[in-house]
C-alpha cells in the first residue's frame, strides 16, 4: 500500500481510537463525545494523508516520526487553543495537544515502515 | 617452493601474445608482476595492449605442465566462462604459451582479501552482509551443478564498495562428472589423509586443510557435494563471527554449527538454506538451526519492534497521565 494511502487509513483508525478516549478523560465532554470522535477521525485522516505525502520517497524512520509529530501539533493546536477558548481552561492544550502529538508520532512512524515508497519517475 | 625462473618470465613476456597473427600491436599482453601464487598457477598483473586495459592472467607452474593440470586449468577457465555472476570474477581470453602451458585472462579484481577486509570493520552485521553476498555466488555456483571446493578467506577478494568476488576455482568440480584423481594442495600445507585402502573412488585431496569438509579431507570424490561448500562457509562465517564478537547470539552459533557440521547430513542440504537463515537472522527472525525459548521469541519480539512499542507505550503513558489529573 503507498504511503498517502497507508497514512490516510491508519491515521483515521488511531484518530478514531484517540477520539473515542475522551470518554474516559472528559467526562464532562460525553454529550459531545460524537463531534470529537467525528474531529479527531477527521484530524487523524488529514495528518495521516500529509504525513504519507510528505514521507514518499524517504526511508528515514526518523524523518517520518518528526513530519508526523509536526503536522498532528500544527492539526492539535487551533483545536487546543478553541477548546481552552471555549470552556476558559487552559488544560485542554495538554490534553489534546500531547496525546495528538505522539498518534501523529505512531502514523509517521507506521507509514515509512509499512507504507510502500514511492519511485522517483524516470528520464 | 615453484618460482618461475627469470627465463620462463621473460619467455611468458615474449610469447604471451599468444594470437599475434591478427593483431598489429604485437604480443597482446605486456606482463609486469607476480600477484599471487597457488599450489597449481601463478597469477600476473598484465597490460592487455588489445584491449587497453589491465588484466590477471594466471599462468600454470613450469612443473605442472603435465596433460592432466592442462586440462584442470582449462576447466577452470571454462567454468568459470559459464558463471557469469557479479560475485564470481569473469573470465576474458584463455590460451596456451609456446611451451604448451595454458593460461588465462581475467578481471583484475581491486580490493582486499576477506580476512583482510573485515579486520577494519567491527560491526557484525557489515560482516554478515558481506558473507551473504559470498553465499550468493556460491549459490548460483551450486545451481549451475558447480561446487568451487577451496572456500576460504584467502579466495575471496572485498572491493573498495563491498563488492565481493569469489576466486581460484581451480578445483571446481562439475557434479555428475567423473572426475580423475588430482593432487592440487596450498603450499606448505602438510598432505592430508588419504581414504580407506580399497573404498571405492577414493581420490587424491582438494582444498585446504581447515575449510575442506571432513569427506573431501578423506578424499571421499562420491561424498563430496554442495555440502562441502556449506562446511567451508560454515568455517569461514565462524571466523567472521569470532572476531567481531565474543559473545556472539546463540541463533547465529547454532546456524555457524550446523553449517559445519562434521556429518554432511546434517548440514544444510544447500547454501540457499544457509543464506536464507543468515538474512532471516538479519531481520531479527527465527532461524532454522535453532529452537528458541518462549522468552527468547518474546524477546525477540519486542526488540525487533521496539520502536512501535515504545511510541505506543508513550501514548497510553500520556493517555493515563491525563486521566490521572482529568479525574484529580
Amino acid at each position: 500500500m503507498n504511503r498517502p494511502l497507508f497514512g490516510l487509513i491508519l491515521g483515521g483508525l488511531v484518530g478514531l481510537f484517540d477520539g473515542s478516549t475522551a470518554y474516559a478523560t472528559a467526562p464532562e465532554l460525553r454529550p459531545e463525545l460524537f463531534g470529537i470522535v467525528l474531529g479527531s477521525s477527521f484530524k487523524g485522516l488529514v495528518g495521516g494523508l500529509v504525513t504519507g505525502f510528505v514521507a514518499r520517497r524517504t526511508g528515514s524512520l526518523g524523518f517520518g516520526v518528526v513530519v508526523g509529530l509536526v503536522i498532528a501539533l500544527m492539526l492539535a493546536l487551533p483545536i487546543a487553543y478553541q477548546n481552552a477558548n471555549h470552556y476558559d481552561n487552559t488544560s485542554y492544550y495538554w490534553k489534546i495537544i500531547l496525546p495528538g502529538a505522539v498518534t501523529g508520532m505512531i502514523v509517521g512512524y507506521a507509514t515509512v515502515r509499512y507504507g510502500r515508497r514511492s519511485e522517483p519517475a524516470s528520464g | 617452493m615453484n618460482w618461475m625462473s627469470d627465463d620462463a618470465m621473460d619467455h611468458l613476456r615474449r610469447v604471451s601474445g599468444h594470437d599475434e597473427s591478427d593483431d598489429s600491436y604485437g604480443p597482446r599482453y605486456d606482463v609486469q608482476d607476480e600477484i599471487a601464487r597457488g599450489g597449481m598457477g601463478t597469477v600476473f598483473r598484465a597490460y592487455d595492449r588489445k584491449l587497453d586495459r589491465v588484466v590477471a592472467l594466471k599462468v600454470l607452474h613450469e612443473a605442472q605442465a603435465g596433460a592432466s593440470a592442462q586440462a584442470r586449468m582449462m576447466q577452470e577457465a571454462r567454468i568459470l566462462a559459464q558463471l557469469e555472476h557479479p560475485g564470481i570474477v569473469p573470465v576474458h581470453d584463455v590460451g596456451a604459451l609456446d611451451d604448451g602451458r595454458v593460461f588465462y585472462a581475467m578481471k583484475l579484481v581491486q580490493g582486499n582479501r576477506l580476512d583482510h577486509y573485515v579486520r577494519d570493520r567491527p560491526s557484525l552485521r557489515e560482516r554478515l552482509r558481506i558473507f551473504e553476498r559470498i553465499c550468493e555466488a556460491v549459490a548460483f555456483a551450486h545451481a549451475n551443478d558447480v561446487i568451487h571446493r577451496d572456500l576460504k578467506p584467502g579466495n575471496i577478494m572485498v572491493g573498495p564498495f563491498g563488492e565481493v568476488l569469489v576466486m581460484d576455482w581451480g578445483v571446481a568440480k562439475i557434479l555428475g562428472t567423473d572426475e580423475a584423481a588430482t593432487m592440487v594442495l596450498e603450499p606448505g600445507s602438510p598432505p592430508a589423509a588419504a581414504g580407506e585402502p580399497g573404498s571405492t573412488h577414493v581420490g587424491t585431496v582438494l582444498g585446504t586443510p581447515g575449510y575442506m569438509a571432513p569427506e573431501q579431507a578423506e578424499g571421499r570424490v562420491d561424498l563430496v557435494d554442495r555440502r562441502a561448500d556449506v562446511f567451508a562457509l560454515g568455517k569461514i562465517l565462524g571466523e567472521l563471527i569470532d572476531e567481531a564478537s565474543t559473545s556472539p547470539p546463540r541463533r547465529l552459533v547454532a546456524l555457524q554449527r550446523k553449517a559445519s557440521a562434521t556429518r554432511p547430513e546434517d548440514r544444510y542440504s544447500g547454501v540457499e538454506q544457509m543464506v536464507n537463515d543468515i538474512s532471516r537472522f538479519l531481520e531479527n527472525e527465527s532461524v532454522s538451526a535453532y529452537r528458541e525459548q518462549w522468552h527468547e521469541r518474546a524477546g525477540r519480539f519486542v526488540w525487533r519492534y521496539r520502536a512501535p512499542i515504545a511510541l505506543i507505550l508513550a501514548y497510553l503513558a500520556v493517555r493515563a497521565l491525563v486521566l490521572f489529573f482529568a479525574g484529580s
